[in-house]
């Protein structure tokens, strides 16, 4: 009976979608989370029916055939990369991007990466680094003696100095974009991947047309809403729910067949 | 028997293949008129069921269109029984519907993600041809094309592909299916409307193939919603009700399948008995 293995992929991509949602759920307090969703194609049909038959004498002709749908796939885990809201912190390293855009880090076997969240620190060489202790590219090295760090929303870095009247540059910070956001592959520690989906990484200047500015002092909150989340997961229950009791229903049927003499 | 007529329009209501359960020449006693009909309409239900997990397989499905099996009693190979009731029917598929109504839409906060509102379908260029969707949840790949969710390019109402720029502002797409950055408008989505959605079949991954020279047309003013996606029209109260239905009536059949072998194992037993 179809109706078995229909369901069970059924019951199959509800889980899918629960273990989507919980990602989603853990990550609730995440700096600069983005959600995902999972999203579903319906699977092969079988045709029953022949298709382009005549159904009469008279020439008529049977339009399509009588199609069995197989079920249901997972087709993909969207992101979606909607901006989450900022969140003050206070701290002067703490930066946030408004609009679109990553900043770009160095990884220690000196690959890229692409992160939206911008809660970085000093190193003890006075680099600007990620809470992992990874590089901000481009570099950007803040002497010991500054007394305050200032970066605008164009990103440019300043810093006072001990006895200085005057505030002095230290380096631009860069954006990066990509033509397919939700193409970049996630790598854990919050940060992204570039990909074949993703295009090539596009660096500019916070506040240049098409990229985000930069805010100094807050953090991207992760744009989970738990309302919805929750209200996805109940549905998702369900939904599995329903797809079992089709199991236990089929299966009543072919028993019935079984006890036949 | 004059065969009803197809509903078009919102619900195409379709005619179909038919599969016909004769029952063998020479061996159409009543008894095996009963097993026969029985059967004729154990296979059916399983059909139907079939159908209904596919429906509730799919209730997450973007853009998913609920099925339904159309049952008719199959007047033309007519159980016949020598000195019996002369009318007995088969039962046989008549064919499928498919229910287009408007699935609800939902909100993803997604820019690329548009859905349709009324009647028509978004055109995709595959590999293997034209196909159509109800499912919007489009991508931009890494050359700014507008893709669906396979990565197939949704096609403008020129019959080409509708191309971002990928490095500009965010994408505006109107309700009436243009789609604009910065402004500059960068083609419209095409939106085809067919004269009889009963022609439509499916072939997976949410997608829809047409005959050739099913009657189309693009529609000229649709209504197009950005941000939001076209959720799965299934019913899910209707299709665990129709799932109760066909298993009990199943089982009904079953029963009298059941009482039929009993009844002719006792007609045996006894003429068999001798004096």
């Amino acid at each position: 009976m179809r109706a078995l293995s229909t369901a069970a992929t059924g019951m199959e991509a509800q889980q899918l979608n629960v273990e989507v949602i919980a990602h989603n759920l853990a990550n609730m307090n995440t700096t600069a989370f983005k959600r995902q969703r999972a999203e579903f194609q319906d699977l092969l049909y079988q045709n029953m029916g022949q298709v382009g038959a005549a159904s009469s004498d008279a020439g008529t002709i049977v339009p399509t055939g009588l199609q069995i749908g197989l079920g249901v796939q997972a087709g993909s885990v969207y992101r979606i990369t909607e901006q989450g809201s900022l969140s003050q912190t206070g701290n002067e390293l703490d930066l946030a991007i408004s609009g679109r855009g990553y900043f770009r880090i160095e990884l220690p076997n000196g690959g890229e990466a692409y992160t939206r969240s911008g809660s970085f620190s000093r190193s003890p060489e006075g680099q600007l680094v990620t809470s992992d202790g990874y590089l901000v590219m481009p570099g950007i090295a803040i002497p010991e003696e500054a007394r305050r760090v200032d970066v605008n929303q164009q990103g440019q870095v300043q810093v006072m100095m001990d006895g200085d009247a005057e505030p002095q540059i230290l380096g631009q910070l860069e954006l990066i974009t990509f033509a397919n956001e939700a193409g970049l592959e996630a790598a854990g520690d919050n940060l992204y991947l570039e990909t074949a989906a993703s295009g090539a990484a596009n660096v500019g200047v916070p506040g240049q047309p098409g990229f985000g500015i930069i805010r100094q002092g807050f953090v991207e909150t992760s744009n989970v809403d738990a309302v919805t989340e929750i209200t996805a997961l109940i549905r998702a229950q369900r939904a599995y729910e329903m797809n079992a009791r089709v199991i236990s229903a089929a299966d009543e049927m072919l028993a019935a067949s079984a006890n036949l003499r | 028997m004059a065969r009803p007529l197809r509903w078009t329009g919102q619900r195409g209501w379709q005619k179909s293949g038919r599969t016909r359960h004769t029952a063998r020449k020479g061996e159409d006693g009543a008894m095996d008129n009963m097993m026969m009909i029985g059967l004729s309409q154990q296979q059916v239900l399983r059909r139907a069921m079939d159908i209904t997990a596919n429906n509730i397989a799919n209730v997450s499905t973007a853009g998913f269109k609920a099925e339904q099996l159309l049952v008719e009693a199959d007047p033309y190979t007519r159980a016949r029984a020598e000195d019996g009731p002369a009318r007995l029917n088969y039962v046989a598929e008549w064919g499928m519907g498919r229910d287009f109504s408007q699935g609800s839409l939902e909100q993803t906060g997604r820019p690329l993600d548009v859905a349709i509102t009324g009647d028509g379908f978004f055109t995709i260029d595959t590999p293997q041809g034209e196909r159509f969707t109800r499912d919007g949840r489009f991508s931009m790949d890494a050359a700014g094309t507008l893709t669906s969710a396979n990565g197939a390019p949704v096609l403008g109402e020129g019959g080409a592909p509708i191309t971002i720029d990928p490095e500009a502002g965010p994408v505006t797409i109107l309700a009436n299916g243009e789609v604009s950055q910065d402004g500059l408008v960068a083609g419209r989505i095409a939106i085809t409307r067919f004269e009889d959605n009963g022609l439509l079949s499916k072939i997976g991954d949410n997608l829809y193939t047409a005959p050739e020279d099913a009657p189309r047309e693009l529609a000229l003013e649709p209504v197009i919603r950005q941000g939001f996606v076209e959720s799965s029209n299934v019913r899910p109260i209707m299709e665990i009700t129709s799932m109760m239905e066909v298993s009990r009536a199943y089982s009904s059949v079953t029963r009298m399948l059941q009482q039929a072998d009993e009844l002719s194992r006792k007609a045996i037993e006894r003429l068999g008995r001798p004096g």
